[in-house]
């Protein structure tokens, strides 16, 4: 489904009398077209029909796309376009640049929404090694995400994936304090971001 | 776990083993607004433009290498050719120029900036003649500037009468700077890219934006580690592992590359697939070939490993990479690449051999010290015989070659640094001076008359 340039231009004008905030037609093209194509995904997968979508209302995501346009054209605040445009297109900014809508595709492709990084640590095995490095991860704020650990003989690595979103320091002291430990663990401690590794070994 | 903690391993131990790194994260810079009359002016708006454009380079890029966990070596800065934002102007300004460039460069905190280069494939302007005249002056009165000479081309043919002057210009660079080093500054061109983000032939060209980010790659020691583990594999599936190994590489340089142009609000301009040598033990394309199965870099067989690893290297870069482009093809230089000192001062590799390869990889003869008593024409005979290989299979080939006075065989110039150590190389004995002293231009090939 595509809606056509007047649908779109209707829709802007609904938004902008609504909420006084003018979008540009090709960003909310964007946003709309991901939305229908949440939609789609949830409608060809019978795991999660029903279930509230994430960017839309409960009803457009029972009912399928046509709703979610009428839905979005009588409600638009409330449905897809507040929420959706929250990270690549902010109401507040109606005038995307030509490299944003470029670099759209791979925000979409390699983003999530969440800054994770990967911190890896390897040495010799030897008790409070997890609880340093977790205990700093406690005091500022991150949380873990995934965690696995693997004990060869008397060679111990650690890997934990860490959502940093609400860390209370910067990125450059967070790793600061982690490698802190290093000496007092006797170990090796990496802090990488996400992307390294997804860029690395996803296409 | 969405990633396997041997994925997470093996990441960690290319960084940190096997020397990953992204090589250069290159600013380029257009210069064509900064063009004046007077040179006061001139050499005034070249600094604003600089400092203005390049002020949070060198910052972003470390930012970016610290969160994501890759070593980026250099970062550097192209300008537009000098020579044409300079034209009409004499050999005092574009001193001038050079130095206020290099004083840029220093303020900005990067490594090298090059740029103080011409295009003279087809004939030289008096402004083109005026800036080859100033580049010995230039390159040794200034540290982080780099300079390079366009002299042929596949559409053009090959300017003999340019080649003969910069054969002078490198005779003359290495007898004004120690141990000859203002020679590793200067690198003369067949076919250059606009767009390369390599030292010494970066510059940013005519038909690029107003400023752009070009990152190079680097690598060797991966893809040195990945043909060891391979073992006694065929050659088919050594090309494989080659192709899966750039793939990785050029992934790191595809992200740092979008990374650090979000970051700066400037647009993301290639990756440069080459594989590039440092004199660190193991970081050595040398290395590659003979663990291939070649007793020594440069024996019976070299160019055509060198040609498989090559191209194995593009078609694994050409998938990880939206923006492919620069010199793309693995270096050869001499004293940046430990395994490379080896083979020549085993005798195993010449100059000869160094020009077969060189048609077959990018970019040439490359870091190479020869006998300060090389006479120029030799010199530009050389650049010939390089110019004419890159002509006729329209490809980029280049010359940086450095003649060390009173230096002679067995004997080498040290540089340190990226640079590393050059083993001074035979040259022919026999002379090309009448062939050099014709001049004029080589008509353009048939192959680049293929519209």
């Amino acid at each position: 489904m595509t809606l056509s340039d007047a649908e779109i231009n209707r829709i802007s004008e609904i938004v902008a009398g609504q909420s006084g905030v003018k979008l540009d037609a090709r960003a909310l093209r964007r946003v709309i077209d991901r939305v229908v194509d949440q939609l789609n995904a949830q409608r060809g997968n019978p795991e999660v029909e029903g279930a509230t979508c994430e960017v839309s209302s409960e009803k457009s995501a029972k009912t399928g796309i046509d709703e979610a346009r009428q839905a979005m054209l009588a409600k638009p605040s409330a449905t897809g376009a507040e929420t959706a445009a929250s990270k690549n297109t902010k109401p507040g900014d109606p005038q995307p640049s030509a490299e944003s809508s470029v670099g759209g595709l791979y925000e979409q492709i390699e983003k999530s929404d969440k800054t994770r990084v990967i911190i890896a640590a390897f040495g010799k095995d030897r008790p409070g090694v997890g609880a340093a490095l977790t205990a700093v991860l406690a005091e500022h704020n991150c949380s873990i995400e995934d965690i696995s650990q693997t004990l060869l003989q008397d060679f111990f690595s650690m890997i934990m994936i860490v959502n940093i979103d609400g860390c209370t320091v910067d990125f450059a002291t967070l790793v600061e304090r982690l490698k802190a430990t290093e000496t007092k663990l006797g170990m090796k401690v990496y802090v990488m971001h996400e992307d390294t590794f997804r860029y690395m070994h996803r296409i | 776990m969405p990633f396997d903690p041997n994925e997470i391993i093996e990441t960690i131990h290319m960084t940190e083993v096997q020397h990953l790194d992204i090589r250069t994260v290159t600013l380029g810079v257009s210069l064509r607004d900064c063009a004046h009359p007077d040179p006061a002016k001139l050499t005034a708006n070249i600094r604003e433009k600089l400092l203005k454009t390049g002020e949070h380079h060198v910052r972003t890029v470390e930012t970016v290498s610290n969160e994501y966990g890759i070593p980026i070596a250099n970062k550097r800065l192209a300008v537009s050719p000098i020579a044409i934002i300079a034209d009409g102007h004499n050999h005092e300004t574009f001193i001038e120029i050079a130095r206020t460039l290099d004083e840029c460069a220093a303020e900005l905190g990067v490594d090298y900036l090059g740029g103080f280069s011409a295009l003279v494939q087809k004939g030289m302007t008096f402004g083109d003649i005026a800036m080859i005249e100033s580049i010995a002056d230039a390159l040794s009165s200034t540290t982080r500037v780099c300079s390079s000479v366009n002299v042929a081309s596949t559409r053009a043919g090959i300017n003999m009468d340019a080649i003969g002057k910069v054969a002078h210009v490198i005779k003359d660079l290495a007898e004004k700077t120690e141990e000859a080093i203002g020679c590793c500054k200067f690198v003369v061109f067949a076919n250059c890219v606009e767009d390369n983000p390599f030292i010494a032939g970066a510059f940013h060209g005519m038909s690029e934006p107003d400023k752009v980010i070009n990152v190079g790659i680097s690598g060797p020691g991966v893809v040195l580690a990945a043909i060891r583990k391979a073992g006694r594999a065929d050659l088919g599936v050594l090309a494989e592992v080659i192709k899966r190994t750039a793939f990785k590489v050029t992934r790191m340089g595809e992200m740092v590359g979008r990374k650090v142009s979000e970051l700066l609000g400037i647009p993301f301009g290639i990756v440069d697939l080459s594989l590039a040598p440092t004199p660190a033990e193991g970081d050595s394309v040398a290395d590659i070939l003979e663990a291939m199965g070649l007793e020594r870099c440069g024996c019976p067989g070299t160019t055509a490993a060198l040609m498989m690893l090559n191209d194995a290297v593009k078609k694994g870069g050409l998938m990880a990479s939206s923006y492919v482009g620069g010199l793309s093809g693995a270096f050869i230089p001499v004293s940046e690449d430990a395994g490379m000192i080896r083979a020549v001062e085993a005798g195993a590799i010449s100059l000869e051999k160094l020009e077969a390869m060189s048609s077959v990889c990018s970019v040439g003869l490359d870091m190479v010290a020869v006998p300060g008593d090389t006479p120029a024409e030799t010199i530009a005979g050389i650049i010939a015989d390089e110019a004419a290989i890159g002509v006729v299979n329209n490809k980029t080939t280049a010359v940086r070659i450095i003649p060390v006075p009173g230096k002679m065989i067995g004997q080498s110039a040290e540089y340190g640094g990226l640079l590393g150590t050059a083993p001074i190389m035979p040259v022919s004995r026999f002379s090309s001076k009448r062939f050099i002293l014709r001049g004029g231009r080589i008509p353009a090939p048939s192959t680049g008359l293929n519209n």
